[in-house]
């Protein structure tokens, strides 16, 4: 690639060769600044014409007299200009290119300059993308880009990240960025596939303007990807990377109360050694029986004393090792490129596996006017992880049980793991469950295009590309059969608990063993998704004096079909065997579902220069959407036009007085336009009539009339967006800053809103609600030194985010519409609030603000209206990070802030339940007065309570274990509500190549690069979180803020890499 | 050059845009229908109003708080129930009901252009049905103004006593249409009525009978017997329920296609436990009036021993053990007496479901020949022994139209023939005398008859009855069913509208409305 340019450059240049005088040849070797030869690099000498290129070892060789400058430049280097002195050699460093002279890649892959784009974008560059090494590419991308959001679900293998680009705008329609793949826009879980070192840059186009081009789904910005193609040096690079990941905290649990429910009347006659929930008594250290005594007189023996790591020892340390290869090579016409990536991940739950095999190539030859790429990812995957609460089981087991011993975990092995001996009466062994229900996904996914580009003159190219993008998904979800013994279901008894509790006596057998029967189940689904994407468009470039002229018009033709077939049996019959046809009762259940949408989309783009200082700049599309067509309907109503427009003004040049040395670059830019969305699946546009319930019956039909109505006016809705922004370089271009500040509306969304069942239907599908969504960012740049070999770069980002849903659907006066929701908390989405919004069960307050207790008890009791505490997505977001250059050593850092939000810890619910949680031990389980409290003395008058204190009762049990009393604990959301800021290091990296002498005595490789990172290192949260990592959520979906045990613990990761290039 | 590029490339769009109409016309939904047919939508929604009427909502959180269910101490929750802290999230009936509702009304709007006109006038009998269930938990709901679709989206409400006035009208003009009609004979159209497989005098009974039930869940309230007895004698020539009503779409041992009951409170396909057959157990009131009645044969129908099976000789009393509302601890799974073989009997999914008994249409019409004197062919005395016979040959051959006279009648006789006088619940409190004659409150005799009928038939028929009758200590059916569970709150008097409505129709929702005041217009207590 070098070669070429550099070439082309050189002929150029070269066209108007004069013969001088007095010149003499120059010669020397042009480096980087880490000593490496920089090959090709090319070599001018200014005012002259004439130039040279360097060779593969960057020596160079041009003619040029005393008093000459040469220009010396290559790709990804800044241009640097050297005075020819008395001598005839010269060695050149040339410095790694910073922002200002970099292209930004925007829509179809085209790239501009930054002077040329009224809008906001932002570059993250290779060595920052794989800093960290993570194998999912999103995640590497945390932190680095103001107005970027990345979130996960599970911290288990092969969590599937959610990418969110200037908040939220829709209230149920899709938010996540729109992924683009050398140029095709792809379906989205193309990020979480692709391979991160086969990944060149990553341009990130903020807002819906920079992606009017790829239609509708460019609304949520764009997340443009940009791969490695070939060179014209061949090169070989081998990566071998270890880390190992570990538990990093884990929510506050209590280490001083063992097993015991509400058998007595004192926590000592609570204690009960079959019991799930821990309200027994204090830890002593005496020997006590844990469990039945088993069928054959055995008995578990343990001290009755705490094991204070005991809830961290049951969580495997993980680790991944990732092993890359990858070739590059070319000539003067052609770029070949291939690389392959085995990733092997082990997760931080016992058993939990991923296996990622990549596969990539592109190519790419010129033959005249025509050139001919194209561009293939082939990638398998296969992950094994169980489906069993595992966080849940585990965490909630008291802490004197040594839970983590082959005891329990080799329940193959050990009477006392097995579930008819299992000493817990409520729950089965989460060792057991752990390996005895699991699912496996096994994924294919290609992913490629076809680019035939023919330049029909110097000013016009036309561009035909197809592209396709397909998912195959195998999903096979195991569950074992269990048969319990005879003895578990009608006689297991206990003896060594308080004999007074008789009554439980009656009630002989193992309770799970006589309630819940393990009957196993079986269930294979294949799915597959597949999008075709055919783009042609025609590029005019032209430049009329002063004016430049850049034109795009295209055509856009999208399918995405999916299929997904599922059969499943709800019994296992022999087992170990998993197949539907081994099922208790013969019976097979399954269901099928297939859709299809298709999107035809027309567009121009222009832009208009004048000067190479102010840029004019706009679009326009008249998109068709299948998924709003039906015969009967009218074309405005599946068709649908956006338009938009921006300006760029780069202000020093215009007014080239104000440059100075100190002030180098101001240029400012404003942008607005519309874009369509068209938030809809296939086939919505109708109720359906489905089977009632249980029916068919032997070929009786009954069915049901379904509960939404759709709106026979329902079309794409639209969003606005104003944005304007200013960029700034200082002192030597050493300091830039870049700000912006957008304003988006989206009104008549596509929305899905409950009405009264008493108009026969529950949901009315309609165009409603209005919604602003706006925010500030700022990114700053400081190169604060660079001198004698070091270079250290720092940056920070920031961006504050700040969405209102102003109206909902005014017909019926909804005002909150539920996105998820529990009896303790929703999630909704709320007239006059930031959405999503977090309201929980609270207790009841006076209007002093004291809360009311039950003067019969002293315990609290809860409001019957739920209180609104907040929005549950970060409204301030702070990335920083530093890279420091010393000869071969690269460090880099990027730590995350994310703030102003609240987020709902569904870990607390269950763990005080259950006794676990640190919460329960309030005053060390003895009665107190509840601090700032009142109650009502009958006359509606609230009196300060001094006195009361809580029951016994309660503070031994009831108060936090007892979920049938709905005063406490588990029933008041507001306990498990916090702040979900935090401070995140994300990664530390620190590498060393090797330096260029050393290689120079090994022939055969030419670059050795060995490097140490570390990810989420340090993690910091609210003092009032102690409980989990609040970017954890239990949904990829708009409404995030609550994560509960089926999002696994936070992780940290310590690795190492080695890298070869031959 | 250039020309011909732009030429073609328009050239090209215009294709496009020619064939566009055919490129997007990809939207026809492949995974589910579009359109229905009455008869079909006939059919599921009479599978459905007995799916809501086994549902939680309507059959066990009713019972609870009227003597029949409690909950194993085994387990923890329950607590709204058991403390009578309800909110508006608990309890949501209304959602199901106007859903199953509105298939009716497209019947009744569509069944003329699919040529089954004649489902129309059950369909309208069943929303009568539904809607008086709706109103014994909610009071004033949403009526005329229902069911418009899109052009009401948030419906206003009507008074309880104009909805269930209206619903007598209603039953009047559908019984009016059905003996008009002729209906036709073909087997499977007549499949498609899963109640009563198009026998037009069923219809007509069955709706005479809900309309007796609805005239005398008023029968408390002062200066309405004028319009009670109107009622009752202008359509009295019609008949009431000569068998009882069952559904029977054909239940399968299959997941999903089980008898709703029974898979909600018994076994599931592989005859597994549901953990609502361990939690759902029977109350100590219920049991211990049977053990005080000795209704030995009753007892053991309706209610399960403690123990997982029942073996010969038969066992004693003391195995079955009801619990007690509101049991914090002592009342285990396995220590506690379940749902019995009436309805749960493991292995037997498939039994018809039970809608309505005879036995209730001849309580009703006993209450109404005790009351006001009118004759149905027979005197109260005989009704009232017709309606307890009626009831002990279900039990012994449940799920069936008439039952087994020849087990049950033998039993029955040997009850109605006790002519001492029983205590109910505790010594000395109401007692009660199962002996017509010998009775001293005949009405209470009939009343608890009647509560003992609806037992794992219809919880909220009893719990209307219940409050309709409650605080007249002579009627008190049954006695002291009050949670022992410690807590100030009253007894509920209805169901909280929920939170969906409250939502989305929250101006037209009634305002203020308490669960332990807001009374349903014929609690008169």
């Amino acid at each position: 690639m070098k070669k070429i340019v550099s070439t082309l450059l050189v002929a150029l240049l070269c066209f108007s060769l004069a013969a001088t005088a007095q010149v003499r040849p120059i010669t020397g070797t042009v480096r980087d600044e880490k000593g490496a030869p920089i090959p090709s690099a090319s070599v001018v000498v200014k005012g002259k014409n004439t130039g040279a290129s360097a060779d593969a070892q960057g020596n160079f060789k041009v003619n040029a007299q005393t008093g000459d400058v040469l220009t010396f430049s290559s790709v990804n280097f800044q241009a640097k200009d050297v005075k020819v002195g008395s001598g005839s050699s010269l060695n050149v460093t040339l410095a790694a290119e910073s922002s200002i002279s970099e292209v930004v890649v925007t829509a179809l892959g085209i790239r501009k300059k930054p002077e040329e784009i009224g809008y906001s974008t932002a570059t993250v560059k290779q060595e920052q993308i794989t800093a960290g090494h993570s194998m999912n590419l999103a995640n590497s991308l945390s932190g680095k880009v103001s107005g970027l959001t990345i979130s996960n679900t599970s911290a288990s293998v092969n969590a599937t990240p959610r990418i969110v680009l200037r908040g939220l705008r829709s209230i149920t329609g899709d938010n996540t960025a729109l992924i683009v793949l050398d140029g095709v826009a792809v379906p989205s879980n193309t990020i979480n596939y692709i391979n991160p070192n086969d990944v060149e840059r990553v341009d990130v186009l903020k807002g819906g303007q920079a992606a009017t081009l790829y239609g509708s789904d460019g609304v949520n910005g764009a997340i443009v990807i940009t791969t490695k193609k070939g060179t014209k040096k061949p090169e070989i690079t081998l990566t071998t990377t270890y880390n190992s990941e570990s538990v990093s905290y884990l929510p506050k649990t209590q280490h001083e109360f063992g097993s015991g429910s509400a058998y007595g009347a004192s926590a000592a006659e609570n204690f009960h050694a079959s019991e799930n929930q821990q309200y027994g008594d204090r830890y002593d250290g005496s020997m006590r029986g844990l469990g039945r005594v088993l069928a054959d007189g055995s008995q578990l023996i343990y001290p009755y004393s705490d094991i204070p790591s005991i809830r961290k020892d049951i969580w495997n340390k993980g680790f991944t090792t990732q092993n890359d290869l990858s070739y590059r090579s070319g000539d003067e016409n052609s770029l070949f490129y291939a690389s392959y990536q085995n990733v092997h991940s082990e997760g931080i739950v016992p058993g939990d596996k991923y296996d990622r095999n990549s596969l990539r190539m592109n190519a790419s030859r010129t033959y005249g006017r025509f050139t001919l790429s194209f561009d293939a990812t082939y990638t398998f995957d296969k992950a094994n992880r169980t489906n069993a609460d595992f966080y849940y089981t585990s965490l909630n087991v008291a802490s004197w049980i040594p839970i983590a011993d082959a005891t329990f975990r080799d329940w193959q092995n050990s009477k006392f793991g097995d579930p008819n001996g299992y000493y817990n009466d409520y729950y089965n062994n989460p060792w057991w469950e752990l390996d005895n229900n699991r699912f496996t996904t096994k994924n294919n996914y290609f992913n490629g295009n076809i680019t035939l580009d023919y330049k029909i003159s110097n000013a016009l190219s036309l561009t035909y590309r197809a592209a396709v993008a397909t998912t195959n998904t195998f999903q096979t979800v195991p569950s074992q059969v269990y048969t319990y013994s005879a003895w578990a279901k009608n006689s297991a008894y206990e003896n060594n608990f308080n004999l007074n509790y008789d009554l439980y006596l009656t009630g002989r057998g193992r309770f799970i063993a006589r309630s819940t029967p393990i009957n196993g189940s079986f269930r294979d689904n294949a799915s597959n998704g597949t999008r075709l994407n055919s783009d042609l468009f025609a590029k005019y470039t032209k430049e009329f004096g002063d004016v430049k002229l850049d034109a795009v018009l295209g055509n856009n033709i999208q399918v995405r079909t999916s299929n997904s077939l599922e059969t499943g049996i709800s019994s296992i019959a022999i087992p170990g065997l998993f197949n539907v046809n081994n099922s208790q009762n013969g019976i097979l259940t399954g269901s099928d579902s297939k859709s299809e949408i298709r999107k035809l989309g027309n567009y121009a783009d222009l832009v208009l220069g004048y000067k190479g200082f102010l840029y004019a700049h706009g679009t326009f599309r008249y998109d068709m959407s299948s998924v709003f067509y039906a015969q009967d309907r009218q074309s405005d109503l599946y068709s649908f036009a956006y338009y938009g427009g921006d300006v760029s003004l780069v202000v020093t040049d215009l007014f080239p007085g104000i440059k100075s040395k100190n002030f180098n670059y101001f240029k400012l830019r404003a942008g607005w336009n519309k874009n369509g969305n068209d938030n809809l699946g296939a086939y919505s546009l109708n109720t359906v009539y489905t089977s009632s319930s249980g029916f068919p019956y032997s070929g009786l039909l009954g069915t049901t009339v379904g509960n939404t109505t759709v709106n026979s006016q329902l079309k794409p809705e639209l969003v606005t967006t104003s944005e304007i922004g200013f960029e700034m370089q200082f002192l030597n271009s050493r300091v830039s800053i870049e700000g912006s500040y957008y304003k988006q509306r989206a009104e008549n969304q596509i929305l899905n809103v409950s009405i009264s069942s008493a108009s026969g239907f529950t949901n009315y599908l309609l165009n409603a609600a209005d919604v602003t969504n706006q925010g500030y960012e700022l990114d700053a740049r400081i190169n604060v030194v660079k001198s004698r070999g070091w270079n250290v770069n720092v940056t920070g980002n920031f961006s504050y985010n700040f969405n209102k849903v102003n109206r909902l659907f005014a017909d019926n006066g909804l005002n909150s519409l539920v996105y998820q929701n529990s009896g303790n908390w929703t999630l909704n989405a709320e007239v006059g609030q930031s959405f999503p919004y977090l309201k929980t069960t609270a207790w009841a307050r006076d209007p002093n603000g004291r809360v009311v207790i039950d003067p019969s008890n002293g315990w609290p009791s809860k409001a019957s209206a739920t209180v609104g505490q907040g929005n549950t997505t970060p409204k301030y977001v702070f990335g920083t990070g530093a890279t420091v250059n010393y000869k071969g050593f690269t460090l880099i850092a990027n730590a995350e802030f994310r703030g102003g939000y609240v987020v709902y810890n569904g870990v607390g619910e269950t763990t005080t339940f259950t006794g676990a949680s640190a919460l329960t031990t309030l005053n060390g389980r003895q009665q107190f007065v509840w601090p700032n409290s009142s109650y009502n003395d009958g006359t509606g008058k609230y009196v300060a309570n001094t006195n009361i204190a809580i029951d016994n009762w309660h503070a031994i049990y009831a108060g936090s274990g007892d979920i049938s009393d709905g005063n406490s604990f588990p029933n008041v959301g507001e306990i498990f509500y916090s702040s979900g800021s935090f401070w995140k290091l994300r990664e530390v990296s620190l590498s060393y190549d090797l330096s260029p002498s050393v290689m120079q005595k090994i022939k055969f490789v030419k670059g050795i690069s060995i490097g140490v990172w570390g990810r989420n290192l340090m993690t910091l949260i609210a003092a009032d979180n102690y409980f989990v990592d609040p970017e954890l959520s239990n949904t990829s979906g708009n409404s995030q803020g609550y994560s509960g045990t089926g999002q696994t613990p936070p992780t940290r990761q310590i690795g190492g890499t080695v890298k070869f290039t031959f | 050059m250039k020309s011909y590029i732009k030429i073609s490339f328009a050239g090209m769009l215009l294709i496009l845009a020619g064939g566009c109409k055919k490129f997007l016309d990809v939207n026809t939904n492949p995974n589910n229908a579009t359109a229905t047919k009455s008869q079909f939508v006939f059919t599921g929604a009479l599978g459905t109003s007995y799916r809501a009427q086994a549902g939680t909502f309507l059959m066990i959180t009713p019972g609870t708080w009227t003597g029949m269910y409690a909950h194993s101490t085994s387990f923890t929750g329950g607590g709204n129930e058991k403390q009578y802290a309800i909110t508006n999230q608990d309890f949501n009936t209304f959602d199901a009901i106007n859903d199953n509702i509105a298939d009716y009304n497209y019947v009744r709007a569509n069944a003329d252009k699919d040529g089954v006109a004649f489902w129309k006038d059950p369909a309208n009998v069943m929303q009568a049905y539904m809607y008086s269930m709706m109103v014994d938990v909610y009071g004033d709901i949403p009526y005329s103004q229902a069911f418009k679709g899109v052009a009401g989206i948030a419906p206003k409400y009507d008074k309880a006593q104009d909805v269930y006035e209206d619903l007598v009208k209603r039953l009047d003009t559908a019984m009016t249409n059905i003996k008009a009609a002729t209906w036709p004979t073909a087997t499977d159209v007549l499949s498609q009525d899963v109640f009563f497989q198009g026998n037009k005098d069923k219809w007509v009974r069955f709706a005479n009978t809900i309309k007796l039930r609805i005239l005398m869940r008023q029968a408390f309230m002062t200066g309405r017997d004028t319009y009670i007895t109107t009622n009752i004698n202008n359509t009295i020539g019609n008949g009431y329920l000569l068998e009882n009503v069952l559904v029977s779409p054909g239940y399968q041992n299959v997941s999903g296609k089980l008898n709703p009951f029974y898979v909600n409170y018994g076994y599931n396909e592989i005859n597994a436990v549901q953990s609502n057959h361990s939690y759902r157990k029977m109350n100590a009131v219920i049991i211990n009036f049977l053990k005080n009645t000795a209704d030995t044969f009753r007892l053991q129908s309706l209610s399960w021993p403690i123990g997982s099976t029942v073996t010969a000789p038969a066992p004693a009393f003391s195995s079955y053990v009801g619990i007690p509302l509101g049991a914090g601890s002592g009342f285990a799974t396995a220590s506690s007496s379940a749902i019995g073989p009436f309805q749960v009997q493991q292995g037997q999914g498939t039994r018809p479901g039970m809608v309505m008994t005879q036995a209730e249409a001849l309580f009703l019409q006993a209450e109404a020949a005790q009351r006001y004197g009118i004759l149905f062919g027979s005197n109260a005395k005989a009704l009232y022994e017709a309606a307890v016979t009626s009831h002990f040959r279900l039990c012994a051959a449940p799920s069936t139209a008439a039952g087994s006279a020849a087990i049950g009648d033998p039993y029955a006789q040997r009850f109605l023939a006790r002519s001492v006088v029983i205590n109910g619940y505790a010594a000395g409190i109401n007692p009660y005398n199962p002996n017509w004659d010998a009775s001293t409150d005949k009405l209470r005799t009939i009343l608890v008859g009647r509560w003992l009928a609806y037992d794992h038939i219809s919880g909220v028929a009893a719990w209307a009855d219940y409050r309709a009758s409650n605080g007249s200590a002579s009627v008190s059916v049954p006695y002291n069913v009050r949670t022992t569970a410690v807590t100030s709150n009253p007894e509920p008097v209805r169901y909280l509208y929920p939170q969906s409505e409250l939502n989305s129709n929250g101006a037209n929702v009634p305002a203020n409305i308490s669960v332990y005041t807001s009374k349903i217009f014929w609690d008169v207590n």
